[in-house]
């Protein structure tokens, strides 16, 4: 859990952008799989226990800059809510991989590991506190 | 690429030979409280054999997938997490490992590493046949599998939420706090303050996070096209590139963290800590063991086939 880094406003551009490629993407809500926009070979974090609010990885990657995507059911755009000290849960559907998801706070990171077995895991005590992740490690 | 052939993959092969030679005693195991810094990844999460279950798991899903007409994840070759868990052989922070003038280049970052390609399915055909792979792969390393790889994950975050509670405690804040009094002085004595209100810590002098930026472009994302199944691109290696004003403060948090011996301090703080959460599941961690080591022995004899 940090304060929002230098990143986090070089990432507000890129979500500006972002947003107006998949705002109209109504196809990236199913991949194939009825489970919305989480499929075989990423990393997906989730707001809540619902599945309204979700962000998918492919790649390790810093939360700062990143928002979770909003999915009612119709439509599938970036919602206002950051990912970055702001996620309940993971789900590791990487197709190689346990992921590690990060929390930096007092100076050190702190790291809980999930493997890639599709589970819904609770982040336990770093929820709402996560800043990164990182794949096989 | 990351380096595939580490010492996990030393030892995988080791044990077509003996199992046990890659783990603790193969009945209760040394203590964690006597147990080196380097070794409890390993002796004490099973780091090694929960690497070799996993990389046979993924070979014999690839190989399952390409039978039955999905050959993309045998094509980008079969992954191996090298090192789960490291974390838990605890280590300094960086700035207090590293030469004042690795801080120069590095600040409190580090090189982003490469990250080899891999497989995003939006192809409800591979999905269904995936599924049918774990399946088949688990009846070939054993009942036991995923039992085996979910109690494994639980464990480490269970101690590691424990050793954070106690982290966190009003006694151990204390032993911290007198850690940080000498180290935030010093830094302070070289020209840097607090630059974010509240207790004086390493995240309000802004010590330790890294907020530079990586050389060169993301890879794009996936196209996702419903039906298809893609390979993911590799990402190269990337450059961390700190700012100056970063790596300036991170030249004196090296130089103080080595002056005012912080780093060790701090790091023995963790490691006492560590074991005591360790300590806390001495039944759980010797249950599991045999458990991991009997799928350890099926998956050894996947992998040298």
């Amino acid at each position: 859990m940090i304060a929002r880094s230098v990143r986090r406003v070089a990432g507000v551009a890129a979500l500006a952008a972002a947003a107006a490629v998949l705002a109209p993407v109504a196809a990236y809500a199913d991949n194939g799989d009825n489970l919305p926009g989480c499929a075989n070979g990423e990393i997906c974090f989730w707001y809540d226990n619902g599945t309204t609010y979700q962000k998918q990885f492919w790649y390790d990657a810093d939360h700062g800059g990143n928002n979770f995507m909003f999915y009612d059911g119709f439509s599938y755009r970036v919602s206002d809510k950051p990912v970055q000290d702001n996620a309940l849960n993971v789900t590791n559907r990487d197709t190689s991989c346990s992921v590690r998801v990060g929390d930096f706070s007092g100076g050190f990171w702190t790291w809980r590991s999930f493997p890639n077995n599709n589970a819904e895991y609770n982040l336990g005590v770093i929820n709402n506190r996560n800043d990164r992740h990182e794949r096989c490690k | 690429m990351r380096a595939r052939y580490s010492a996990a993959v030393v030892c995988a092969v080791a044990a077509l030979a003996a199992v046990a030679a890659c783990s603790a005693d193969a009945r209760t195991g040394p203590s964690a409280a006597d147990l080196p810094v380097d070794r409890v990844a390993d002796e004490v999460f099973q780091a090694g054999n929960i690497s070799l279950i996993e990389y046979a798991k993924n070979k014999l899903t690839a190989d399952c997938m390409a039978r039955n007409g999905f050959p993309q994840l045998a094509q980008v070759g079969v992954h191996q997490n090298p090192e789960p868990f490291s974390d838990m052989n605890v280590q300094p922070p960086l700035f207090a490992q590293r030469s004042a003038e690795q801080a120069r280049l590095l600040g409190f970052g580090e090189n982003e590493p490469s990250e080899a390609a891999h497989v995003l399915s939006s192809d409800p055909g591979f999905d269904r046949h995936l599924t049918g792979c774990f399946t088949e792969a688990a009846q070939t390393l054993g009942a036991e599998l995923n039992e085996v790889q979910a109690q494994s994950y639980q464990l480490y975050n269970d101690i590691a939420d424990e050793r954070d509670k106690l982290l966190a405690s009003p006694e151990e804040t204390a032993v911290t706090d007198a850690l940080l009094r000498p180290m935030l002085a010093c830094v302070e004595g070289k020209g840097f303050h607090q630059i974010k209100s509240g207790a004086r810590t390493l995240d309000t002098f802004g010590i330790g996070y890294p907020s530079g930026t990586y050389q060169g472009a993301e890879p794009p994302a996936p196209k996702r096209l419903p039906g298809s199944v893609e390979i993911v691109a590799a990402k190269p290696e990337r450059r961390y590139v700190p700012s100056a004003a970063e790596a300036r403060l991170a030249v004196a948090a090296t130089e103080c963290a080595q002056l005012t011996k912080f780093g060790s301090g701090i790091t023995n703080q963790r490691i006492r800590l560590l074991r005591k959460a360790m300590g806390e599941h001495d039944t759980q961690i010797a249950e599991l063991r045999p458990k991991v080591e009997k799928v350890a022995k099926a998956a050894a004899q996947v992998v040298g086939r």
